[in-house]
């Protein structure tokens, strides 16, 4: 398993100016036998095995961050993928609808156009179209129906 | 032995390649003759025909199903008999011709006419989605779909059960999870057997361990469902189990779960944890 996180080449063209990141001096290694180090290694994962946290019930502090196992990361971007094949939407046809929907809520809603968030996701046997706005506040005018009746 | 009324025709069929649909199709079929049934394995891959290779009758054809359907030769002479098994045979595929010699028309009225000979007709879908799945779904009215547990084996796996399911023939498909390899699923590398029946939502015909033995039986041209003896392998043991279940059977599932040496569970509680 390897914990490199992947380079978006989008982003290295885009700010091609930006600085390496600096990288963090190494911290002196405390003068610790080999054998206490294993000791202290061996605690710190069995501190972070599965059995123990439920005890405690809270983040243990000496548990590493565990990384999605490969089965859970198999399934969970599998079911998105098929999520997208069955629905025959693809990432950009819900980009469209995005802005689409945007475009629409706008006459009726003030809301932050860059916070909407549009996505698919598997509610038992149906997909289900989930889209979250946050509205900024409400436009002060009648949506168009009402004021054609009244009219 | 079933009574004498029309043979149940079973398409092999999984969309991806090399997941192990001609493997199935030989030992399933191979199976279902050792259970004493009459059965035919029609290869519909034209142009990358196999199946003769795993029953180990590559030097035995003389016609093929193009043949048949060009009226080259009656259905009878195309039919390779098994060696091991009377009650066995193949309808190769051609080899020098590709997809479009065949149509989903014909292999109605050929599978039609096996039909009233046989009890089983199981016919090799070639991988993809197109002329060549459409030729081989076209006569059947029941599938099973091969799988691994692997992402791409099982998003196009997904894709050919949306098409079956637009196949009103089609009465009702299966799933044989192919190459399950129970170390892998135990250190959550691989998904389980349960991950993927919840995935694509289908039910279960078997669970085939990732075996060595069907390697050398391909070798050796000699279906593994077919070895013989107090011990045999656990893929043998699946392939019956299948067999059965087709037949009607009620046979439970194979447990994959290997006897662990204790030293291994002292190891692996001791990884725990860590990123490896």
């Amino acid at each position: 398993m390897s914990d490199e996180t992947p380079v978006q080449p989008i982003e290295v063209i885009e700010s091609p100016a930006q600085p390496l990141p600096a990288v963090p001096a190494v911290p002196a290694s405390p003068p610790t036998g080999r054998l206490l180090q294993w000791w202290i290694g061996l605690f710190q994962k069995m501190s972070a095995a599965p059995v123990i946290q439920p005890l405690t019930g809270k983040p243990n502090p000496f548990a590493q961050t565990m990384p999605a196992t490969a089965k859970d990361e198999a399934k969970n971007r599998l079911q998105l993928v098929l999520m997208h094949d069955r629905t025959q939407l693809s990432p950009t046809l819900i980009e469209s609808m995005r802005d689409e929907l945007v475009e629409v809520i706008s006459k009726y809603v003030e809301i932050d156009k860059s916070a909407l968030d549009l996505s698919l996701e598997q509610e038992s046997n149906t997909i289900a179209l989930v889209a979250n706005i946050s509205v900024v506040r409400a436009i002060a005018q009648k949506p168009p129906d009402e004021t054609a009746q009244a009219g | 032995m079933a009574t004498k009324t029309e043979g149940r025709v079973i398409v092999v069929t999984s969309g991806k390649g090399g997941v192990g649909k001609t493997t199935s199709t030989a030992n399933i079929g191979a199976g279902l003759a050792r259970l004493g049934f009459k059965v035919v394995l029609i290869d519909t891959d034209i142009g990358l025909r196999n199946l003769d290779i795993l029953m180990g009758l590559e030097n035995r054809i003389v016609y093929n199903i193009v043949d048949v359907v060009e009226e080259r030769c009656k259905l009878t002479q195309a039919l390779v008999k098994d060696k091991r098994m009377p009650n066995l045979c193949l309808l190769p595929a051609a080899q020098t011709r590709d997809k479009s010699a065949l149509t989903p028309e014909q292999m109605i009225q050929v599978v039609g006419e096996l039909k009233q000979e046989h009890d089983y007709i199981l016919i090799d879908s070639p991988a993809g989605i197109e002329q060549g799945f459409q030729n081989a779904v076209a006569a059947a009215s029941e599938a099973i779909v091969v799988a691994t547990p692997e992402m791409s084996s099982v998003r196009d796996a997904d894709r050919i059960i949306g098409l079956l399911e637009t196949k009103e023939e089609i009465k009702h498909y299966k799933l044989v999870l192919n190459r399950v390899r129970p170390d892998m699923i135990k250190t959550n590398d691989m998904m389980d057997v349960d991950d993927v029946l919840e995935i694509l939502s289908i039910k279960l015909l078997g669970i085939i361990p990732e075996d060595q033995d069907i390697i050398v039986s391909t070798n050796r041209g000699e279906p593994v469902v077919l070895r013989d003896g107090d011990k045999v392998p656990r893929a043998t043991l699946a392939y019956r189990n299948i067999a059965a279940r087709i037949s009607g059977q009620d046979v439970p599932f194979l447990d994959l779960d290997t006897p662990v040496h204790w030293m291994d569970k002292v190891k692996s509680f001791l990884k725990l944890g860590g990123a490896s």
